[in-house]
């Protein structure tokens, strides 16, 4: 095998994600150490959230230098030393972190190279670098002892270099690596993982905070009266505090707080406000005319760019004298809804936060002591550092957030507003460890949602099969409210204790810009070659109930609506609905993945062949953001009185594959979500706040439901890498919706595709 | 009075001074074995005793350990995941997890692998269907289900590759862009 770096391919520029983070941390020791005992120690500023990414990260650092994982280590991100690389989301980690990690990597092992081919009067291109040695004829030595200060201290180069050529994958190389495990998931099934619910200090405090149930409760202070006497009678209990509507208990042990915790069965504490809250909402029937009645903020996506709001109309009939064939054979018009959503971890949001006045800070030698420190598993640690900071009015330097894994993460969940709810506890009991951990009460019942959509398209195809035009107009809230973006703080706490020191209003959601793959519109562009296409953007602008980030965006919606319209046309033109995506794709890759597909389900078998009734095969299709990985889903499903998914056939490429295992075991995750977003899920709301908020009236995909899943990668080595936690979510959601259809033989245009809108279809 | 309670706990028995606390309130099995005994592998994830994350055995039973009091306990024999493993050597399913990768954030994993434990007591080669069934009231979010009922499989000595298969094609030739 061939081990010089320098046979490699020609070099490609550093993308501008690698320059950027380059830019803000220059140094090779802003991303690669040693530590004491001469562990080389990668930092990133991403986060694991059960994804496996800290594993992904060290096979790239492995790979690149040649070294193992006992001699390798990729630290959790803190304040107090990582790169910030912002929010662990979007599928960015491997593209942006692991391209830098990929580099630096690359950077240290060519100085180790050339100072070790220097030592030994040897050419570089003789060095070569392999189980944590680099060797040159008979020279061998550690490859750490050339990892000096000076390399250290020094700037990372800004040329490309290339990556190590023995990374080229061969089946038989990725089968039988040795870093093909996680070991996180060993630590997990072996019992020896400490997620940060299982943390312990010192003296500590357990904490919990309460709040009312919908944005804007209002505390009653009788209430609260009764319940602080009803609290101090139970043994454990410390103190109760309250500012604005929140409510605080500490204690000495957890089993106290679940007993102050079941008061709130007796009595609320809070006067919820009705007024804000919009009760057509209720039963989940009138979510479209809710949406496109509410104030808007509207903008229009088209081959010009993102523009003000253009009616629909006029886009059509100015772009329509370009279009090559303007007598359109078939269209089809079709609206379709999303209810609210839950994130639903099987965890709860836990933080721990620590108070300390000056003097103390003061007295401490410890390196970097702050006057707040907290423990988080947030998907941004600088961005809640901001907000804590704003929140608490601190110069956030003396704010320190270190992250700890908690359980599963798919979006911005609770984890933000726990840490803002211990640090606002612990300043009630300075210099002490509180513990803050939510209820399953508060994880479905305060952690925002996503958003609900309506989504309606009108598109046209000439008899050939060929699209014309595709007009798409959608409605929601914003995708978007984490913290550490707007002028105040985005934490729930924040924005419910009294408002006089540190105003924080409550924030609309806002979209992501387009470039970075938008939000609520995420995926609303067809990806297919249209002439004349408008995407009309309405931003809902009133805020009933909190909405946030939910793996995937609006992506999910929009690709379900979209595919759905693909096989609506297709059933118009009576053609198969594989060559209708063909039909209207040059892109080679996405060519690749839905042809990938068809091989896998033997697609063209099942069109020629006749299905029982009841039973569905549908197909789907997206590149997740138009700019990351691609992904085709085909889905069997059964129909009775609910509907079984059978089968699914996934082929997707993610681009340069990192960890093929690990890719694959988040597609497939990817794919039953979405399967259990698609058929099951929808928040219940009341006038009273969240209704869904157990998993009685909030289910879920459970053993049962689930079906086999075949997942094919396509490797094209030479692609950048792109993210594959998302890309499976709208494929998914799609293939569904058009196996059902194909089972029932009517369309529902409603999710969940649950049997109450399975009867309603049929009776339409 | 005495109000202390014996009962066994991973092979080894235990007595606590009280199955109360303070005020005389029923503990349950989770906060003693989380707060007062250390062992943090069964985890909290409801509290309602709808989740599965807290599932124990109590002999060959799976049992919620969220739901169970202390003072129903005594001189009962529980087994939690840190127990399962004998000298050292995993137990044949937490083999078979490792080797099939079946988790992703790992919350669900333990409570997963001793319902898992306790279908194998009863089932020597559970069908997928029996899987399904014991395992339906243990909840995940992450999507690992597949990856799961395949480890059970495995560590059954059944075939675990029966029904899925998955593949990588590596290729180094660039994709031409349309």
């Amino acid at each position: 095998m061939n081990m010089s770096p320098h046979s490699n391919d020609a070099l490609q520029a550093l993308s501008p994600s690698v320059l950027a983070n380059l830019h803000k941390k220059p140094k090779v020791r802003d991303w690669l150490d040693l530590s004491a005992t001469g562990v080389i120690q990668i930092h990133t500023g991403k986060v694991e959230i059960g994804q496996g990414i800290l594993h992904a990260l060290m096979r790239i650092a492995g790979v690149e230098l040649g070294v193992s994982a006992p001699e390798l280590h990729v630290l959790a991100a803190s304040t107090a030393r990582s790169p910030n690389e912002a929010v662990t989301s979007g599928s960015l980690s491997i593209q942006d972190s692991g391209a830098t990690v990929r580099h630096v990597c690359a950077h240290v092992r060519e100085a180790c190279r050339q100072a070790f081919a220097q030592a030994h009067a040897v050419a570089t291109h003789d060095v070569r670098t392999q189980d944590g040695k680099l060797y040159a004829g008979e020279h061998v030595a550690p490859l750490i002892s050339f990892i000096t200060e000076a390399l250290l201290d020094g700037r990372v180069t800004l040329q490309a270099l290339p990556s190590q050529p023995e990374e080229k994958p061969t089946p038989m190389r990725l089968q039988s690596s040795a870093f093909n495990q996680r070991q996180d998931i060993a630590q997990k099934v072996m019992g020896q993982f400490e997620y940060i619910q299982d943390l312990v200090k010192p003296d500590m405090r357990w904490g919990l905070v309460l709040h009312p149930r919908t944005l804007r409760g209002q505390l009653r202070l009788e209430r609260l009266n009764r319940f602080e006497q009803l609290a101090h009678q139970i043994a454990g209990v410390e103190r109760v505090v309250h500012d604005g509507a929140l409510v605080g208990v500490v204690a000495h042990h957890e089993h106290a707080l679940s007993r102050c915790g079941a008061l709130l069965d007796l009595e609320t504490l809070w006067d919820e406000s009705p007024s804000a809250l919009p009760s057509e909402l209720e039963n989940n029937q009138n979510l479209g005319a809710w949406l496109k009645a509410q104030e808007l903020e509207s903008q229009t996506i088209s081959r010009e760019g993102v523009v003000p709001f253009v009616a629909p109309g006029f886009v059509a009939a100015a772009l329509a004298t370009s279009a090559p064939d303007s007598s359109p054979a078939v269209s089809v018009s079709a609206s379709f809804t999303r209810p609210f959503v839950q994130h639903a971890s099987i965890g709860l949001s836990t933080a721990w936060g620590r108070w300390r006045g000056e003097k103390e800070v003061k007295g401490d030698d410890e390196h970097q002591a702050c006057q707040l420190e907290v423990i988080s598993h947030s998907q941004g640690i600088y961005n809640l550092r901001r907000d804590l900071a704003l929140s608490m009015g601190l110069p956030q330097e003396q704010v320190r957030v270190d992250h700890h894994a908690g359980a599963g993460c798919y979006g911005h969940n609770g984890a933000d507003d726990v840490a803002f709810d211990a640090a606002w506890l612990s300043k009630s009991c300075s210099g002490h460890w509180v513990r803050v951990q939510w209820r399953r009460v508060d994880e479905l019942g305060l952690s925002p949602l996503s958003a609900a959509m309506a989504v309606d398209i009108t598109a046209s195809a000439s008899m050939s099969g060929h699209l014309q035009s595709w007009h798409t107009e959608l409605w929601s809230q914003g995708h978007g409210t984490r913290p550490g973006r707007e002028p105040t703080p985005a934490l729930l706490g924040a924005w419910q204790v009294d408002q006089s020191a540190h105003p924080a209003p409550i924030l609309v959601a806002v979209n992501a810009p387009l470039s970075s793959g938008g939000g609520a519109e995420r995926n609303a562009v067809p990806l297919y070659d249209i002439p004349d296409w408008a995407v009309h953007n309405h931003r809902v602008l009133s805020t009933p109930y909190r909405v946030s980030a939910l793996r995937s965006l609006g992506a999910h919606v929009n690709v379900f609506a979209m595919e759905s319209v693909m096989d609506l046309l297709a059933e118009r033109l009576k053609m198969d609905p594989l060559s209708i995506r063909l039909n209207n794709l040059s892109d080679p890759r996405a060519r690749a993945v839905l042809e990938g597909v068809a091989e896998m389900s033997n697609w063209s078998g099942l069109s020629a062949s006749s299905h029982p009734e009841s039973v569905g095969w549908g197909l789907g299709f997206a590149r997740y953001k138009n700019t990351g990985a691609y992904c085709a889903v085909v889905a069997q499903v059964a129909v009775s009185e609910a509907v079984q998914v059978k089968r699914l056939f996934i082929c997707a490429d993610i681009g340069r594959v990192v960890h093929a295992d690990g890719a694959i075991n988040q597609i497939e995750g990817g794919a039953i979500q979405a399967m259990s977003l698609t058929l099951w899920e929808q928040a219940h709301l009341g006038i009273e706040g969240v209704r869904s908020h157990d998993w009685e009236h909030y289910p879920i995909a459970r053993f049962g439901q689930t079906p086999p899943i075949q997942v094919r990668l396509i490797d094209p080595f030479e692609s950048e890498s792109a993210g594959a936690g998302e890309c499976s979510i709208g494929p998914t959601a799609g293939a569904l919706a058009n196996a059902v259809s194909q089972a029932i033989s009517a369309r529902i245009y409603n999710m969940p595709l649950n049997a109450e809108n399975l009867l309603q279809s049929l009776e339409a | 009075m005495n109000t202390s309670l014996q009962f066994t706990l991973n092979g080894v028995s235990v007595t606590l001074a009280s199955a109360k606390d303070e005020d005389g309130h029923d503990r349950t099995l989770l906060d003693v074995l989380r707060n007062e005994l250390g062992l943090k592998a069964t985890r909290l994830g409801c509290g309602q005793g709808q989740c599965g994350a807290c599932t124990v055995l109590q002999d060959s039973k799976a049992i919620l350990a969220c739901e169970v009091w202390m003072s129903d306990l005594t001189g009962a024999n529980i087994t939690t995941l840190e127990g399962l493993e004998h000298d050292g050597v995993p137990h044949a399913l937490q083999a078979a997890f490792i080797d099939q990768q079946a988790a992703q954030c790992g919350f669900c994993t333990s409570g997963l692998i001793m319902r898992s434990a306790a279908l194998l007591q009863h089932h020597e080669k559970p069908t997928r269907a029996q899987i399904e069934d014991a395992l339906k009231d243990n909840l995940c979010r992450c999507g690992v289900h597949e990856r799961v009922i395949q480890a059970v499989l495995l560590a059954s000595g059944q075939d675990s590759s029966m029904s899925t298969s998955t593949s990588h094609q590596p290729t180094s030739k660039p994709f031409e862009l349309g």
